[in-house]
């Protein structure tokens, strides 16, 4: 514990500071920009059904063709509802934590983990601390286990910086934003649970960003491998006999990221056939266990410069 | 590299750990502090084995070259997180530990703002937090002023008094041969010499000798059953095992030396006598 007090001291810097705050600026930005377009396509089906009941009104003679445009209307409706509803969650406090959960486990999450464990971790070899570290205490396990606790635990403190600024953005939405419609509170606590399941993402990125870290040993190198690691590792996704090992699927299957329309533009791909979230957990659990073992294994069998 | 090297500290001992460049002092350290795989062989601290079981951190202290910190840090933080990331040391070692080392004006500024002597003192500090049983200093005195190396001096001997066992690798040789006990010299990772301080610049020492003017001629044929060198103007060198003795002989020839001192080499002298022979003790 105390150890762990230690690792988290180190994380008192501005590196660590300013990820935060980008990643909070990304969330407000992502969901500036959701609402606004939320807004323009719920002003522009509303106009819709005006013009409907105006031709309406003018046609009274032609009852089948008004039908059938009221028809076509309530299909809008309902892709309405099914694009706009999750935008209008997120303008609420526990709907916002949601989208903060959504956002952290794509790739602008996993990249600011990155970023964070090459200064955190491949920084003690870069910086040369390493030495005095390891001869404080040459327990490497022990070493590697705080190393990790504590991204996790700035993996959800990344979350909850995240979910503030949405907090914010979707209280300020309310307010510049209001046309989106109205929102059950099952349909919130549904979406709210994205937040939870965001947390053992987190926990899988901090446990590869740390072998990254491991095989890297400096921060630049850190964010480079793991950028060319992931990319292929996520793309795996699209090739259906290796899916089920993929970063992507596991991701995407676990949170069921695709139906959330606001976030068609990240790097999951969506809609995921089937649903295997239980199969995803255990791919995340076991991509977690492997980065671990294999960071483990590089570590002891390492010199120290 | 390291090859067939044999020693050991005992508590209360200074032991000065010697060598050009290369030689594999660092090395060696660092395999006693576990940052490097030993191949062959067995080292231990404080009993424990190195390679298989975990070092005993509390009791060993440890500053390997230039010790590097955490620049946006405060020199106190530095010291707090590195003693968190180890075994726990009784309240008050940090401000004692940055006292001890002339830095305690300093512990609240970022080290990003310390020079390079003060960062030398700060891993000082860091090493010696813990009161450490075994201290192994690799270069201590590094970018030190005249005035911090003086202080090192002072602080390894009193630690040694307090009972610590300190192995102490320096290139600074007038230091070791003023507060080392005992002495190793090792080149290309073979140990040449071991031993105690006084004895190894003892040996090839010489009795310098100096007799009236008038007299030299003769104290040059009386001190002839020892290797004699006459240095002139009355003043011989002489090898011999005791300045007694050369003043015996003297004696009995009716000459009576104004002056009879050991001169030994200085440290430098022996070491380099030593690298250069290169000859394994």
């Amino acid at each position: 514990m105390r150890r762990l007090r230690g690792e988290l001291r180190k994380l008192v810097r501005p590196l660590v500071l300013g990820a935060l705050v980008g990643f909070a600026v990304v969330v407000a930005i992502s969901a500036a920009v959701g609402q606004e377009a939320a807004a323009g396509y719920t002003a522009q089906v509303q106009a819709h059904a005006t013009v409907i009941d105006t031709w309406c009104a003018k046609h009274p003679t032609r009852p089948q063709l008004c039908q059938e445009q009221r028809q076509l209307f309530a299909n809008n409706v309902e892709y309405l509802h099914e694009v706009v509803d999750p935008v209008a969650i997120s303008q609420t406090p526990v709907g916002a934590i949601g989208f903060s959960g959504a956002l952290v486990s794509t790739g602008a999450g996993l990249f600011v983990m990155l970023l964070v464990a090459g200064g955190h971790v491949g920084g003690e070899w870069s910086g040369g601390t390493i030495t005095s570290v390891l001869s404080q205490d040459g327990r490497r396990g022990a070493f590697l286990a705080t190393k990790v606790l504590s991204l996790v635990l700035l993996g959800w403190l990344l979350l909850l910086a995240g979910a503030v600024s949405a907090v914010a953005v979707g209280q300020l939405g309310r307010v510049v934003w209001h046309e989106l419609p109205a929102v059950t509170g099952v349909q919130i606590a549904d979406y709210a649970s994205v937040a939870l399941l965001a947390l053992p993402v987190l926990g899988f990125f901090a446990c590869f960003a740390m072998l990254m870290a491991v095989l890297a040993r400096s921060p630049l190198g850190t964010l480079g491998l793991g950028i060319a690691i992931a990319v292929p590792w996520t793309a795996l996704v699209r090739v259906e006999s290796l899916e089920v090992i993929s970063i992507g699927y596991w991701v995407g299957e676990l949170l069921d990221i695709g139906r959330y329309e606001f976030l068609r533009d990240h790097v999951w791909p969506d809609p995921f056939t089937g649903t295997a979230p239980v199969l995803a957990f255990l791919g995340l659990l076991l991509g977690s266990l492997t980065c671990l073992f294999l960071a483990r294994w590089r570590l002891q069998r390492m010199d120290v410069p | 590299m390291v090859d067939d090297l044999g020693f050991s500290v005992g508590a209360g001992q200074i032991v000065g750990f010697l060598g050009p460049n290369g030689a594999g002092k660092t090395t060696t350290i660092r395999m006693l502090l576990g940052l490097s795989s030993i191949t062959a062989g067995t080292a231990s601290l404080l009993g424990s084995d190195v390679a298989s079981g975990p070092m005993p951190t509390a009791s060993v202290g440890a500053m390997v070259e230039e010790p590097a910190f955490y620049p946006w840090m405060t020199g106190r933080r530095n010291l707090e997180v590195l003693l968190q990331g180890g075994a726990g040391a009784p309240p008050g070692s940090i401000e004692r530990a940055m006292d001890r080392v002339g830095i305690a004006h300093a512990a609240r500024r970022r080290v990003k703002e310390y020079s390079q002597g003060m960062r030398q003192r700060l891993g000082l500090a860091a090493a010696i937090m813990r009161l450490p049983k075994v201290l192994i200093l690799d270069e201590p005195a590094n970018g030190l002023d005249p005035q911090g190396i003086r202080e090192l001096r002072e602080l390894v001997r009193a630690l040694a008094d307090e009972g610590a066992a300190v192995l102490l690798s320096s290139h600074q040789l007038g230091e070791v041969e003023q507060v080392c006990d005992r002495i190793l010299i090792i080149k290309q990772g073979r140990l040449l010499v071991q031993g105690d301080t006084e004895s190894i610049l003892s040996q090839d020492a010489r009795i310098r000798v100096q007799v009236p003017r008038h007299q030299g001629e003769s104290a040059r044929v009386a001190l002839s059953s020892f290797a004699t060198e006459d240095v002139g103007g009355g003043s011989f060198l002489v090898k011999a095992p005791a300045g007694r003795l050369v003043s015996e002989v003297l004696a009995r020839s009716g000459i009576y030396p104004d002056e009879v001192a050991l001169e030994r080499r200085s440290l430098e002298e022996r070491f380099f006598q030593v690298t250069d022979e290169g000859a394994v003790a």
